[in-house]
């Protein structure tokens, strides 16, 4: 077993090596691709019966999809997902849900990148029908290079079935001195970001978090939660996005495209504005899997008179799912809540904005500076505290 | 009223606008009132105008007007 990770040996070995076996148009190209794909995940199993769930896990949407398509079927398809949310939920090991059922968690370990799975095999069964209609292409190659691809294995972002398909079928140019240096240039920026500065910033947060307890005032302790807040913010930012700048980087040398995850999230004007700009691959796939349907549903029946309800009562219930879905303690549950809360807010104000200032004096609002770094400020602020939950036992702490 | 002119009076009655002008290639970015609020507003009003079901891949995939003026031809036929 080998801990795949971006710094390790192995990881760096397979982005370096790969352009050269896959940066061409050989009609091989997807059966080279697939090889690194099952090697690469071979090598993160941990046990045999690792192998034999993963396995089971990423296979069975793939022969499912089928069974659930068309008019008189489509309707039971949330039988299967009710099914595969309740097995992920088992296999990341959701104990607090699982104790209370009285039912043992029996597996001791996570597969690599279980809950993007999850993203990645939904979108296969939602656009199952319409692949086929379109003509793209299903084959068990092509579905196991999109679930199992080595780019996105580790944490997204999150790609869509049809769109990783037409990129795998694009003609690609040779690569270039320039298209290296370009590469390269984004790789070690990501590698800065992840362990200069994420790694000062993680550092200096949890030296904040340990210290929490040696003050005894509460302004004090505030001012130190505070900065231990700013700093895990940067922590996370600097993480994440530096690693979406490697594997984004990588990719584009062996010729395909991965999703731009990040546009300067910290710049952010509100909660929404936020989330348009952090982690966007999982913003659009909550936006088209949970919360369309769900406010969709909430406008056809209970709150066909009241739209507005019926949004902010969706997007709360949406956050909170995403929260959850984030990790397996309260602190995500919680940090679900803050975000559905930051969303309703920023929402019902942009909406009292539209009912009651003119066309004229919102655009005005929109161009104007203090307005802009004072939305900026207190996004920023509620963002990096309410994150101050992840990773974090802020629960525990507030106990 | 042919199907452009139907949509066009739910998009009026929905956007509160009489002077909207649907062509094949109206997008989101031409109506100002048209945000995740208003639109998800919209097909269910559209549902209801031509007692149709849309399934969320389809609305998803709707890149403009003529797009769904195509889908709506299609499920009526």
């Amino acid at each position: 077993m080998i801990t795949l990770s971006t710094e390790s040996f192995f990881f760096i070995a397979v982005m370096a090596l790969a352009p050269i076996a896959l940066r061409n148009n050989s009609k091989y190209r997807r059966y080279i691709f697939l090889i690194i794909n099952l090697a690469v995940f071979l090598v993160s199993m941990t046990s045999v019966s690792m192998l034999i769930v993963g396995a089971l896990w990423i296979l069975a949407p793939y022969f499912l999809a089928g069974v659930f398509a068309g008019d008189d079927r489509r309707k039971y398809r949330w039988i299967l997902f009710t099914v595969m949310v309740a097995v992920f939920a088992y296999l990341a090991r959701y104990e607090a849900l699982f104790n209370t059922l009285h039912i043992p968690l029996v597996f001791g370990w996570r597969l690599l990148g279980l809950s993007y799975f999850l993203f990645r095999q939904i979108d296969f069964i939602m656009q199952y029908e319409y692949l086929k209609e379109e003509g793209v292409a299903i084959t068990l190659t092509d579905y196991l290079n999109y679930i199992l691809s080595f780019y996105t294995l580790l944490a997204g972002p999150i790609l869509r079935y049809r769109d990783f398909i037409l990129d795998m079928e694009r003609q690609v140019d040779p690569l270039t001195k320039e298209d290296i240096l370009t590469g390269l240039n984004r790789a070690v920026n990501g590698y800065i970001k992840v362990y200069a500065f994420s790694g000062i910033a993680g550092y200096l947060a949890k030296s904040w978090f340990d210290g929490l307890g040696n003050h005894s005032g509460v302004l004090t302790t505030a001012g130190a939660f505070f900065l231990f807040a700013f700093f895990n913010g940067w922590y996370i930012y600097f993480n994440f996005s530096g690693y979406c700048d490697i594997v984004i980087s990588f990719a584009q040398l062996s010729g395909l495209t991965v999703k731009e995850n990040f546009n300067r999230p910290y710049l952010a004007r509100s909660v929404t504005e936020f989330w348009n700009r952090h982690h966007i691959s999982l913003s659009e796939w909550i936006r088209d899997y949970i919360y369309s349907p769900l406010f969709k549903a909430f406008l056809s029946g209970p709150f066909s008179k009241n739209p507005q309800a019926g949004q902010y009562l969706a997007l709360f219930l949406t956050f909170t799912v995403a929260g959850i879905w984030h990790g397996t303690d309260i602190n995500y549950l919680v940090y679900g809540l803050f975000q559905g809360l930051g969303i309703v807010v920023a929402t019902a104000f942009k909406a009292y904005r539209k009912k009651h200032f003119s066309k004229e004096k919102n655009k005005a609002w929109e161009k104007n500076h203090v307005a802009t770094w004072a939305g900026r400020c207190i996004t920023w602020s509620y963002i990096c505290l309410t994150f101050s939950f992840v990773g974090y036992d802020v629960v525990g702490l507030l106990r | 009223m042919d199907t452009k002119e139907r949509l066009q009076e739910v998009f009026r009655d929905v956007f509160d606008d009489d002077e909207i002008e649907l062509t094949d290639e109206t997008t989101a970015d031409d109506i100002d009132a048209w945000d995740s609020l208003t639109h998800v507003q919209l097909i269910v009003a559209v549902e209801k105008e031509f007692s149709l079901k849309f399934s969320t891949v389809e609305v998803m995939r709707l890149k403009n007007v003529g797009e769904f003026i195509a889908l709506i031809d299609r499920k009526l036929s």
